[in-house]
């Protein structure tokens, strides 16, 4: 009863989380590779 | 006369590499947010296990409750989230380091997520439970303010400012932001409206699986947000980075062009 409504939840959430875990990825990469290896500190 | 020639790459000027780069690999990603993100992916699938199949529906709400698994876990992170950029902006405008900035900025965008989270899940249990989406309570209220100062906390720091000034801004925002979070917390005990009172308390009385459930949520969220806070604020930091490597660059290529063109011997 009233799963409509839990599965429109879980799954704002879920899209959400996704797209934005996944936007913060792609852009980590993107500006990474402008950059030379010494200057990623935070790999040490 | 120019000192540089066109990469004939044939892709997007923004996205050439400033310096070339083949040793790191080119992420955000570390020993550490390797296991703290494979502890998020095992939690959350154990939240969705015990939250969608094992655990019971309440005798009143029916399966209305699985969607209390998502929020209240989303706002524990909002409120830890926007408590992150209240200390980080108090510790930026009293060290200066540009590392506080940058972590208060990474916590205000995720406490924003959550927070969408809160009031999207509490609007969809509300139907079935109160009859409606949405009413103007105070705790509902209160709530979708934080949301938008959050945002104009966001909106801040993209304005078209010199980064100290916009830096300052930001963090006062911060600060005083976080008073409507007390707000927030305190509006049901305040003012008499729709929303309950407080879940957890002295006097709390749930069902052993269902506590579970909200804990096994609050644990998975907050991991996760642990693996996003550390990545977005890479993000951020690379982002100054090549900011400043592309600045440097530019004063280099200008100064090269200015030597060769013997301008700076005839302004002298």
């Amino acid at each position: 009863m009233y799963w409509q409504y839990v599965a429109g939840g879980y799954g704002f959430v879920a899209v959400g989380l996704a797209l934005y875990t996944s936007w913060v990825l792609r852009q980590g990469r993107r500006l990474s590779r402008k950059l030379p290896p010494e200057r990623r500190r935070f790999l040490d | 006369m120019s000192t540089t020639a066109a990469e004939p790459t044939g892709a997007e000027p923004g996205d050439k590499p400033l310096v070339a780069s083949a040793v790191n690999p080119p992420h955000t990603g570390s020993v550490a947010t390797r296991r703290l993100g494979v502890a998020a992916i095992v939690l959350l699938a154990l939240t969705l296990l015990f939250g969608l199949v094992l655990s019971p529906p309440e005798v009143s709400q029916r399966d209305a409750v699985r969607l209390m698994y998502l929020h209240l876990p989303s706002i524990a992170v909002t409120y830890l989230a926007f408590l992150t950029t209240a200390v980080g902006s108090a510790l930026y405008l009293r060290k200066g380091s540009v590392y506080w900035d940058l972590v208060a900025g990474a916590a205000a965008e995720i406490g924003v997520l959550f927070c969408s989270f809160v009031l999207v899940t509490g609007s969809l249990w509300g139907k079935p439970t109160w009859g409606v989406y949405w009413q103007w309570d105070a705790r509902l209220t209160s709530t979708t303010v934080l949301f938008v100062m959050y945002l104009g906390y966001l909106a801040v720091r993209r304005l078209e400012l010199p980064p100290e000034v916009r830096s300052r801004r930001a963090a006062v925002l911060g600060i005083v932001s976080f008073g409507n979070v007390i707000i927030v917390h305190y509006s049901v005990k305040w003012w008499r409206g729709l929303h309950q009172g407080q879940t957890f308390g002295a006097d709390t009385k749930m069902d052993g699986l269902m506590l579970f459930t909200v804990f096994l949520g609050l644990m998975s969220f907050l991991v996760l947000a642990a693996w996003l806070l550390i990545h977005r604020f890479r993000v951020s930091w690379l982002a100054r980075e090549v900011e400043q490597v592309g600045l440097a660059q530019a004063l280099a290529e200008r100064r090269a062009e200015t030597d060769a063109t013997g301008l700076v011997g005839r302004s002298r």
